[in-house]
């Protein structure tokens, strides 16, 4: 909440309304929206906004581990989360679908395998 | 030699679907990949985003290729070969003789049918005419990808993107998240072609440099690129070469768009499409050839997997019920008609058999607020749909009841 204005384009359907987003008397006050939707969208990026986090695990033989977060995280948390996938101990046996690490970086969320890339013998 | 009904050539998510589309009306089928896994592209792109509308979730690209892995490994009906590249397709009397090389020599594949989904290839660097040197460190972004996201090896330290489609801003993302410095994204165009999530998820939460209406005019370096020379563009997308400026980088990612990979039907004498870059097809994706499919992004470049996949499912039933003597076509072909607001429509051709349901893609040539998209046949609206915005990047579908078709079928949009 560094800035006191936003200026971004809803995602939230096609339309892609250019939203402001500013603070007054102390009130979040979206414009620009054409429906509540956006004006939910446009609070939320302004207050706090949320991402699922997809990242690459180098294994030390060659290949990788490709992860996400299983829900959408804190957007500040970003790279302490990357961070922590990344020096992550290297697991023994990584499956698709493994847990790869559990509530990562202390935001409820798990990061899960979504491919192991391993060069085949 | 093999014997199937139909071959499917490419196991992406147009292929994957493809077999469950065969197999669904009983019918035999054999996919050959190229790659040593399944697939194709997605195992690559470990973004989210996949899957939205066919399973109602958002996944990576590896995980919904593995749904697809997983809903055609247990089918009798397919089968499927690794590490097999087609070399050439022959027309014979009742069918097709496929070529392909394979770890166990040459491989020939005699089937009823064909259907090619093998996708696109990416413009590299030959095909924008880039001026300057020829040093390491200049990639296709899809290639990029590939070394990052599979390999595990990283490209460079500092890197420069040509082009703002999607896969150039995600990679711009990727490459912030690998510690790789990205001095700037180059669009030639007014505007980025990538969708807003990407802009907002990809260019804005790094605070990455976009510069639209310019381009890279040449680069410079002799072993390893040392950097780039940009400039901003005029109306007619000419640079102005009196505001050229020198941008120090070490890597340069290509993002300029995607061919069909269908060389190898060039032979075949096939209707050519120049909107799509490829052949014309009717609603049941078969091509001029009788018993020759395509779907997916071999046939237009879509900007979602789920459409590719439903592309591919109901082509691998057209295809299914071909090879087993069950898709007539007995009724007239007609050219489906369109204004201007509509750039192409695929497929191209539809049959008055007045049976069954049409599916009919198509991309509008620029952006509207507010339109209606209607279909008329004999006179009159056989379907239509409201939608509240409509761009040139997103692609538009309209189902069409066949049985409504009194003499062709013409699509028009009603800008409010």
């Amino acid at each position: 909440m560094s800035n006191n204005e936003l200026q971004t384009i809803c995602i939230r359907c096609p339309i892609g309304c250019h939203l402001t987003v500013k603070r007054e008397n102390g009130e979040i006050v979206v414009s620009g929206n054409n429906c509540p939707r956006g004006a939910e969208y446009g609070k939320q990026e302004f207050t706090n906004p949320m991402r699922t986090i997809t990242a690459v695990y180098k294994l030390k033989n060659g290949g990788t581990i490709c992860v996400r977060t299983n829900k959408a995280v804190e957007k500040v948390k970003y790279f302490e989360i990357l961070r922590e996938i990344h020096s992550a101990p290297e697991p023994k046996n990584p499956k698709y679908g493994d847990t790869f690490i559990s509530n990562v970086y202390n935001t409820g969320a798990d990061v899960i395998i979504t491919a192991v890339n391993k060069d085949e013998d | 030699m093999i014997c199937t009904q139909v071959l499917i050539i490419g196991g992406g998510p147009g292929g994957l679907a493809a077999a469950h589309g065969v197999a669904s009306v009983g019918a035999n089928c054999l996919i050959l990949e190229r790659d040593n896994r399944l697939g194709g592209i997605l195992n690559q792109c470990i973004h989210n985003g996949f899957g939205l509308h066919r399973f109602n979730e958002e996944l990576t690209g590896p995980e919904y290729a593995h749904r697809w892995i997983d809903i055609i490994s247990t089918n009798p009906h397919i089968n499927a070969k690794l590490n097999c590249f087609v070399t050439e397709i022959q027309r014979t009397q009742d069918g097709f003789l496929t070529t392909a090389m394979s770890a166990d020599g040459l491989l020939e594949v005699e089937s009823k049918a064909v259907i090619l989904t093998t996708g696109c290839r990416e413009r590299a660097a030959g095909s924008i005419l880039l001026g300057g040197t020829r040093p390491s460190g200049i990639y296709t972004a899809g290639c990029a990808q590939k070394f990052i996201n599979i390999e595990g090896k990283s490209v460079g330290k500092k890197a420069a993107i040509l082009g703002s489609g999607d896969i150039g801003l995600i990679m711009a993302r990727r490459l912030i998240c690998e510690g790789t410095e990205v001095v700037g994204i180059y669009e030639i165009m007014p505007a980025s072609g990538g969708l807003a999530r990407n802009i907002t998820q990809c260019v804005r939460d790094f605070n990455i440099p976009l510069h639209l209406s310019t381009t890279v005019t040449r680069v410079a370096g002799r072993d390893r690129l040392e950097g780039i020379f940009v400039a901003p563009v005029n109306e007619k997308l000419q640079p102005v070469y009196e505001l050229e400026k020198f941008v120090p980088c070490d890597t340069l990612l290509l993002s300029v768009g995607l061919l069909p990979e269908n060389e190898i039907l060039s032979k075949f004498g096939l209707e050519w499409t120049p909107a799509t870059n490829s052949f014309a097809v009717d609603e049941f994706f078969m091509t001029d050839c009788e018993g020759l499919f395509l779907a997916g992004n071999v046939l237009h470049v879509n900007d979602l997997v789920d459409n590719v996949s439903s592309e591919g499912e109901f082509a691998g039933t057209s295809a299914g019920r071909y090879a087993l003597g069950e898709l007539s076509k007995g009724a007239e072909r007609v050219e489906i008609g369109h204004d201007e607001h509509i750039k192409y429509t695929a497929p191209k051709y539809i049959h008055l058999d007045h049976e069954g349901t049409a599916q009919i893609s198509f991309r509008v040539s620029k952006n509207y607020k507010k339109v209606i998209i209607k279909a008329f046949s004999g006179g009159k609206e056989v379907s239509r749909k409201p939608c509240p915005a409509v761009t040139a990047g997103e692609m538009q579908t309209l189902i069409i009841d066949k049985s409504k078709l009194i003499d062709g079928l013409y699509l028009e949009v009603e800008v409010l």
